[in-house]
């Protein structure tokens, strides 16, 4: 979705005509992690309430999720109305900004440690769990899953806390699941960094939604005070439901649910259409969870002791300089021997270990693939990288800034880390063996440093989402290709001709990786500039593609910076007349902002090779002129000698005619 | 050995054609003897002129030769109107006038080539310099045009042509 521009009457942030912001009116009530609200106005009719959540602007938003969301229309769920990319006074740069339809009342649960009076069950049910399953309909219509569903996201629609209907809040100004406290979060995405969790399914979005009832039965966070780490550990031993429900004093007809819902286990877990049989009054015997293997005798990893394959993986992931020395020293191997006694998990670390160039060496990569063969979940941890195998591409888009961030993708890439998952897992769900296997293919462009290629490549192609991470871009947010030339277009207007590079290995990736056009050529010119203007040249075609792909419109001040930049070009042209004349259309054709025609003008192959005929013939004329210049003077200098001759010449040929006239007169004289 | 016989075939008809040649003057000789001798009377000054013409294209024996034998030539007609002899050849090279005639002619041929001397070296300098300037005049707009660079791509062409480059001699 191409947003529409802003505009600024009086002062304020106006977006697409219609959404008013009040920048100098925070609502930090409304707002979402870090997303700032504020007050916001809807024009054409202003008693409708609506507010304006900005997204912080080094996070992707859910770009690729807007569309679809801004069409669903449920009273239980907030309205997604517009979004763009306004220019934000206070902070003196552009930011996206969301239109959203504002709450009639506060937070149902106002913070992550608050306490409210428990919801009864009849409450739960009908307050909170029908209308939620109605929007999980909407969503799964969509095929979008929401992955923002937590207590304290659910706002009261009215005034009257005990009557007022529930709104769920909005679920795209973040990566998916980023906003969500680790206790909200399935065992694989709580173990996961925020920004690197998956985009997940309906089943994450049950869990959550389990959790949110019991945090609202509860009235209280049941695990609050506890770490991260903690909350993961708890749930690793004694599972979801037993973490979070054992404490409460369930009615018997909702353990059936809350078992349902946190079931660890995905394909177990409770479906939507579950969900609304139980809640139309269909009752089944609880499931119970499979427990994970114990071993007979614990592993110590970091002063604490670990009976599971799976709590062992996440201890070593955690401690990994430790987790290095355990698997060097076969320390490992004997527990999973003597200890777990497991076959399977005993087999998966051999061929973790057997598999790579590393050989015997137990190296990061050797550690990561023996972490997936314990816990072969769709989650990659590398040192301080641990992410789902769908949130890596995400987690090095928020992360690229960090050298160990990048350094760590560049393993998992290097060394096919997900494909290793996919091999040990053949229960992944089909999307995640999909980004497996496009991290296969991406793996490549990794590995070449070039312009357009390298890391930057591999977080543009496999993360639709991110926005494009040039520094020229610092003070803008750029989210898809339609709004590069724009973004351009305002830096050339405020910097004008003061650019150093039109194209950066940012912009060169994020377009390789969203045009729908090969623009290897121009890569490859980039690649080999040697200077200044063999740079110019072909960043110039890529945002000519850009402007004519995105239909982006006219960028008459870019265009004029691209003529400068352009301008040693002409000297390609020996012929004056034709760089003047080309001169001349260049700062016409820069006025009405084509950059296509700008180049085409430019690099006119067929006037080129004109030029260079011509050329060749100016110099040829030239070079006879030189001959026949050299051959005067050689005249001038030995005109005696040649006017002897010529002379010579002259006079015997009017002797010649003389001769032949007295002939004739004698002839005639004497014989007639 | 085609070509061996091919030459020796060529030089004997060479061999025979210069025979016939050498035949036919001294046929002419012994016919027209007198006429011979008043010739080579008459055009003494044309002979010197051979000896001391040293250019390839002997023009100036032609400028002398071509009005001398226009000198000689009324008194050619006299001795053949006249029905021949020796004694009319002695006749008509014993007489000075008749010579100063021949000989002025001869003068005059060759003085031809001291006057048009100065008129050739004058049409020579108005045309070297009239061609000079047109030269120099489409050097310069071919410079403004394309550039010194035009003058570096002549050099090299003109590099590359090396000795074709040079004049020819005269």
């Amino acid at each position: 979705m191409a947003p529409s521009m802003t505009a600024y009457p009086g002062g304020a942030v106006v977006i697409g005509d219609r959404y008013q912001i009040e920048f100098d009116r925070p609502l930090p009530e409304l707002d979402d992690g870090p997303s700032k609200a504020f007050a916001a106005t809807e024009l054409r009719d202003a008693k409708r309430g609506v507010y304006a959540l900005l997204p912080d602007p080094s996070l992707p938003l859910r770009l690729d999720a807007i569309s679809s969301v801004r069409r669903l229309d449920n009273n239980n769920s907030m309205r997604l109305l517009a979004w763009d990319v306004v220019d934000w006074p206070a902070d003196r740069r552009r930011r996206p900004a969301i239109v959203l339809e504002r709450p009639h009342g506060p937070r149902l649960f106002p913070a992550a440690d608050a306490r409210i009076e428990p919801f009864r069950e009849e409450a739960l049910l009908r307050r909170v769990l029908q209308p939620l399953c109605l929007v999980l309909a909407d969503f799964a219509f969509i095929s979008l899953p929401h992955r923002n569903i937590r207590a304290e996201n659910l706002y009261l629609d009215g005034t009257d806390p005990a009557r007022a209907p529930i709104m769920l809040g909005e679920c795209v100004s973040a990566p998916a699941g980023y906003l969500q406290p680790v206790i909200y979060e399935t065992i694989e995405c709580g173990m996961a960094h925020p920004a690197g969790r998956e985009e997940g399914s309906a089943a994450n979005d049950l869990y959550a939604l389990g959790i949110t009832l019991a945090v609202l039965f509860a009235g209280r966070n049941p695990l609050a005070g506890m770490s991260d780490e903690e909350v993961i550990e708890q749930k690793l031993a004694k599972g979801s439901y037993a973490t979070l429900v054992s404490a409460l004093r369930l009615p018997s007809a909702m353990i059936e649910l809350f078992r349902g819902l946190l079931n660890d286990e995905e394909s177990e877990r409770w479906s939507l259409e579950q969900l609304q049989m139980w809640l139309g009054g269909r009752r089944t015997s609880p499931k119970q969870q499979v427990r994970p293997s114990k071993a007979a005798r614990p592993l110590e990893v970091a002063g604490q002791t670990h009976t599971t394959a799976r709590s062992v993986a996440e201890a070593l992931s955690r401690n990994w300089a430790q987790g290095l020395e355990l698997a060097r020293s076969g320390e490992l191997d004997q527990w999973l021997r003597r200890g777990l006694s497991d076959d399977g998990r005993t087999e998966a670390v051999n061929s973790a270990k057997s598999a790579g160039a590393e050989g015997d060496v137990v190296d990061d990569a050797k550690l990561a693939r023996i972490c997936i063969a314990l816990d072969p979940v769709s989650l990659v941890r590398v040192r301080n990288f641990r992410a789902t195998i769908d949130g890596a591409s995400r987690l090095l888009a928020v992360g690229f800034a960090d050298e160990t961030v990048r350094e760590d993708f560049a393993t998992i890439l290097r060394h096919n880390l997900a494909g290793f998952c996919t091999r040990l897992n053949s229960r992944l769900r089909p999307d995640i063996i999909r980004i497996a296997a496009a991290f296969e293919r991406i793996g490549p462009f990794v590995l070449r440093d070039d312009i357009g290629f390298g890391l930057e490549r591999a977080m543009y192609a496999l993360n639709p989402n991110a926005p494009c991470r040039s520094p020229l871009f610092d003070d803008d947010y750029v989210a898809d290709l339609t709004l590069l030339v724009p973004a351009l277009e305002r830096l050339a207007k405020t910097k004008g001709a003061a650019f150093d590079s039109l194209v950066d290995r940012h912009i060169a990736a994020f377009a390789a990786a969203r045009l729908k056009t090969n623009i290897v050529p121009e890569l490859r010119e980039l690649r080999d500039a040697k200077d200044h203007f063999g740079y110019a040249l072909p960043a110039a075609h890529i945002l000519a593609i850009i402007q004519a792909q995105t239909a982006c419109g006219a960028a008459p001040a870019l265009c004029g910076v691209v003529a400068s930049m352009l301008e040693p070009a002409l000297a390609r042209y020996h012929n004056r007349n034709t760089r003047d004349d080309i001169r001349a259309r260049m700062q016409e054709i820069a006025k009405s902002g084509r950059l296509d025609a700008l180049i085409d003008t430019v690099d006119d192959k067929n006037a080129l090779a004109s030029d260079e005929r011509e050329f060749a013939r100016a110099a040829a004329d030239h070079a006879s002129i030189v001959q026949q210049i050299e051959r005067l003077e050689y005249e001038r200098a030995n005109r005696a000698v040649i006017s002897r001759g010529i002379s010579s010449q002259v006079a015997s040929l009017f002797s010649g005619v003389a001769a032949t006239v007295a002939v004739l007169v004698t002839i005639l004289v004497k014989l007639i | 050995m085609a070509d061996a016989t091919e030459r020796r075939e060529a030089a004997k008809r060479r061999r025979v054609g210069s025979i016939f040649i050498w035949l036919l003057a001294a046929g002419v000789l012994f016919a027209f003897y007198e006429s011979i001798v008043l010739l080579l009377v008459g055009m003494l000054p044309t002979g010197l002129a051979v000896l001391f013409d040293r250019s390839p294209q002997k023009d100036q024996v032609r400028s002398i030769g071509y009005l001398n034998f226009a000198g000689c030539l009324p008194w050619m007609v006299d001795f053949w109107m006249s029905g021949g002899g020796f004694a009319r050849v002695f006749d008509i090279i014993g007489d000075p006038l008749v010579l100063g005639v021949m000989y002025s002619a001869a003068v005059a041929g060759w003085g031809l080539c001291f006057v048009v001397r100065p008129f050739v070296t004058t049409y020579l300098i108005v045309a070297s310099e009239l061609k000079e300037s047109q030269l120099t005049k489409r050097q310069g707009e071919l410079v403004d045009r394309w550039g010194e660079a035009v003058r570096r791509g002549a050099d090299e062409k003109a590099g590359s042509q090396a000795e074709g480059a040079r004049p020819p001699a005269r």
